[in-house]
């Protein structure tokens, strides 16, 4: 199959599974410019990779997984441009958001930005309610993994938010 | 805020995603067909200039102390830059087969641990490139002026051997002082603060960070 045989399926496929590729951007770019330059790059490499795509497999798990280890190298790239080291918690993910009007929404991304780069992926596909089975597809561990691991997760999100209530 | 609230922000957030859509979706279509180079393309570009121009060079050592055969230092200066050039090559094609490993419609644990692994691969090989030059220098003059007619060891014994001796001074005084600074704590971590020891810092954390994910 050649590039201009390729390019309208894929379009098609970006149009209909495009939302993956925000979401991705939103968890692992902090800023509205950020978050458009890893949303660009993630479909830059979703079209290199795609000529590699076997149709016999589910789309959206080839997307999440090219989306989330592009969404990694580049939370990883800022993280060692800006020459901080400490993964968790920068305050700047939150300051970027101060003009977010919706206050779920920047309580959501400050509680995200708190996590490490890994477990921000597992949190996104948790969010995104997708089964057991295609989060370890995706992530490339097994399934009792993911199950434990999520239940560790909420458990320590549930303790972190409990404490910030608190404090409030 | 409770797990619930968690996923009704993201609700929220998937909601906004769709009003903001066309122009989103529009701009991601253009960019991506646009323009399809890799981040790795560089380095890539880099290692194989490595290998070819260190590979090119290894059958020009080759040449050169085959023709030398009769003088036992130039054998030895040509033997001894042949060797280090066959390393170069050695670990520049290792580190395009890591490359080309790389794939992100790989699992994300596989996929990270690659780049974890090469970004680890390169902190600990560039010594190896870098530290010998403190002396290899020596047998690249020699080489080189040998190549011109002019055999340096013979005319000027006194200042081959006075470099070789301060060259393997600085490299002794290199090597022990960063096994020295392992037992100093405070020289250790600014030693760590500093570009290369952040890199190593860096690239093992990363991949400790990939290997407690991945265990139960």
């Amino acid at each position: 199959m050649t590039g201009d045989d390729l390019r309208p399926r894929f379009l098609a496929l970006l149009r209909e599974h495009h939302k993956i590729v925000l979401k991705v951007a939103s968890v692992y770019a902090r800023g509205r410019q950020d978050r458009s330059d890893l949303a660009q790059e993630i479909a830059i490499q979703l079209w290199r990779s795609f000529p590699r795509y076997d149709p016999e497999r589910r789309f959206s798990t080839w997307m999440y997984r090219v989306a989330l280890n592009v969404g990694i190298s580049f939370a990883r790239r800022e993280r060692t441009r800006d020459g901080r080291f400490e993964p968790l918690g920068d305050p700047r993910d939150i300051a970027d958001d101060a003009d977010e009007p919706d206050e779920r929404l920047k309580q959501l991304h400050a509680v995200i930005a708190g996590l490490a780069e890994l477990d921000r992926a597992l949190i996104l596909l948790y969010l995104e309610e997708r089964p057991h089975s295609e989060i370890a597809a995706i992530l490339g561990i097994s399934e009792t993994n993911v199950a434990t691991k999520l239940g560790r997760l909420k458990q320590r999100l549930r303790g972190q938010m409990t404490a910030a209530a608190t404090e409030t | 805020m409770e797990l619930d609230d968690l996923k009704q922000a993201w609700q929220a957030l998937d909601r906004r995603l769709e009003r903001q859509d066309a122009l989103q979706l529009q701009l991601l279509q253009e960019r991506a067909i646009g323009r399809a180079r890799s981040r790795l393309r560089p380095l890539v570009f880099g290692l194989w200039c490595q290998t070819l121009i260190a590979g090119a060079l290894v059958f020009v050592c080759a040449s050169f102390w085959v023709n030398h055969r009769d003088s036992l230092h130039l054998m030895l200066c040509g033997v001894v830059l042949q060797a280090y050039l066959i390393m170069v090559v050695v670990l520049g094609a290792r580190e395009l087969a890591m490359v080309r490993e790389i794939d992100p419609a790989e699992p994300v644990v596989t996929n990270q641990r690659r780049l974890a692994e090469l970004r680890a691969w390169r902190v600990r090989t560039s010594p190896w490139l870098g530290l010998p030059w403190a002396l290899l220098w020596i047998p690249m003059i020699i080489c080189l002026a040998a190549s011109n007619g002019d055999d340096l060891v013979a005319r000027a014994p006194e200042f081959v051997i006075l470099q070789l001796v301060i060259g393997a001074v600085v490299l002794a005084a290199i090597l022990v002082f960063i096994r020295w600074s392992k037992s100093r704590p405070q020289l250790n971590a600014a030693l760590e603060r500093s570009a290369s020891g952040r890199s190593v810092e860096r690239a093992r954390a990363a991949l400790d960070a990939i290997a407690r994910f991945e265990q139960e």
